[in-house]
């Protein structure tokens, strides 16, 4: 933490998730849909390895209940 | 007929006296010039005005304006009818907070299974019953805004707290939904419409005669809108101070003194101006602030939007006039205008507190 290009970019996007994950809960949206990893911008295998792995997840989950929301 | 014109003639603002009593009276307008309800009202009388000005969107519609008006002109009332308008032309306010409670608010008009009871620790509370407690929002608010230490929650708590004591078993539910003040005045009536359609069905399948409320918003929003959209309720709605004044005078219930803490109250718009309540809180006050009852001013933002500089203008002036009355405490009966003060307070590095109005009653009950 701290060892990011945008300064406290990553300290601030840690407290967001941690926000969210919470209002996700209360929401009654299942919290596995939701996910943190840390990317740096050099590592362009692996932020399409989680992608790809992530997708697949949410794929085999099917739809959520909110179709029309936000 | 123009739309606008239309306006007009629904809310009779034909019979405005041209007398500026408005823009004088409003809080806004004091901060940011460039907003005069004044000349919306004038230009819409002429024709010029149009449903993209931005301005409408100042608006806090806190009553401060059109109770004053010699012509009996509801002017939040235009300014909520121009908002519905322009929402769906496609113009809006800016959201505060990136739009996220707006989204959190949209979310709830889906099928949902939310988890917001999950504060309920030590209160009593029922399935089904003749009490229906209405939380509102609170739960959401205590997650978002506990960097600035809002304590949402603790007040939810309180209350249940205070109705146990009461002998008051509520239901509290897990599919209680967002009121819909805030889409209502946000220009977004359909939302509006499909959150109060699920809670109008949670509160029938619940058996309810009474629904209890302790946010300012969600009263005045059942009370004087679900009727206007779905025709009269089949429960009362009640405010908890004067559900509170009532068992205070039957003695139910008995306050203690203060003791040491000095404190003041901060009249909520939607509490005192649009509902009326002025009394019952003041059976705890200690100082007046000079702009109290109908002239108290308004906590500087509504409905999560055009969040500004302005609004820090407004509340630090009003944190300052609360101290100004020696009071070391501020006290509040609205979720949102806690937010807000305690928002100026972190911002500016204030000294005086903030305290929700139920945690002070809370922590006054006399208990056996």
């Amino acid at each position: 933490m701290g060892d990011c290009h945008y300064l406290d970019g990553n300290v601030k996007a840690e407290k967001m998730f941690k926000m969210t994950q919470e209002l996700v809960k209360i929401l009654g949206i299942d919290p596995v849909r939701l996910r943190l990893e840390w990317v740096s911008s050099a590592e362009g295998g692996r932020f399409a390895e989680i992608a790809r792995e992530f997708t697949g997840q949410i794929i085999s989950l099917g739809p959520s209940s909110l179709k029309q929301a936000a | 007929m123009t739309a606008i014109a239309d306006l007009i003639n629904t809310t009779k603002t034909y019979y405005c006296l041209d007398c500026g009593v408005c823009t004088g009276s409003c809080p806004v307008s004091r901060v940011f010039p460039e907003f005069s309800p004044r000349q919306i009202i004038e230009r819409s009388l002429y024709e010029l005005e149009e449903f993209s000005d931005h301005t409408i969107w100042n608006c806090l519609t806190c009553a401060q304006c059109s109770i004053r008006c010699p012509a009996d002109i509801n002017f939040p009332e235009f300014i909520r009818l121009m908002r519905d308008e322009a929402h769906s032309m496609g113009f809006d306010g800016v959201p505060a907070h990136n739009g996220m409670l707006q989204t959190i608010m949209s979310i709830q008009t889906q099928d949902v299974q939310q988890n917001r009871t999950y504060w309920i620790e030590e209160g009593k509370t029922q399935e089904t019953g003749d009490v229906f407690y209405f939380v509102g929002c609170r739960p959401y608010f205590d997650v978002v805004f506990r960097d600035i230490d809002a304590g949402s929650i603790t007040a939810a708590q309180n209350v249940l707290k205070i109705l146990n004591t009461c002998g008051v078993e509520p239901v509290v539910s897990n599919n209680e939904r967002c009121c819909g003040h805030d889409a209502l005045w946000n220009g977004n009536e359909e939302k509006f419409k499909q959150l109060a359609r699920l809670n109008l069905d949670l509160i029938r399948s619940s058996g309810a005669k009474q629904v209890v409320f302790s946010c300012p918003e969600g009263y005045h929003t059942f009370k004087n809108f679900y009727p206007k959209y779905f025709g009269e309720l089949d429960f009362e709605p009640v405010h908890i101070l004067d559900f509170l004044a009532d068992k205070l005078s039957e003695g139910v219930i008995q306050l203690e003194g203060s003791g040491e803490k000095v404190v003041t109250f901060h009249d909520p718009c939607r509490l005192g101006r649009l509902a009326g309540i002025y009394d019952a809180p003041r059976k705890i006050l200690e100082k007046e602030m000079p702009r109290s009852r109908e002239n108290g001013i308004c906590c500087g933002t509504s409905g999560w939007m055009n969040c500004s500089s302005c609004s820090k203008e407004i509340q630090l002036e009003r944190l300052k006039e609360a101290g100004d009355t020696g009071a070391g405490t501020l006290i509040t009966a609205c979720p949102k205008c806690q937010i807000h003060f305690r928002c100026a307070k972190a911002a500016f590095d204030l000294d005086i507190e903030i305290t929700d109005l139920y945690d002070l009653v809370a922590d006054r009950l006399k208990t056996e």
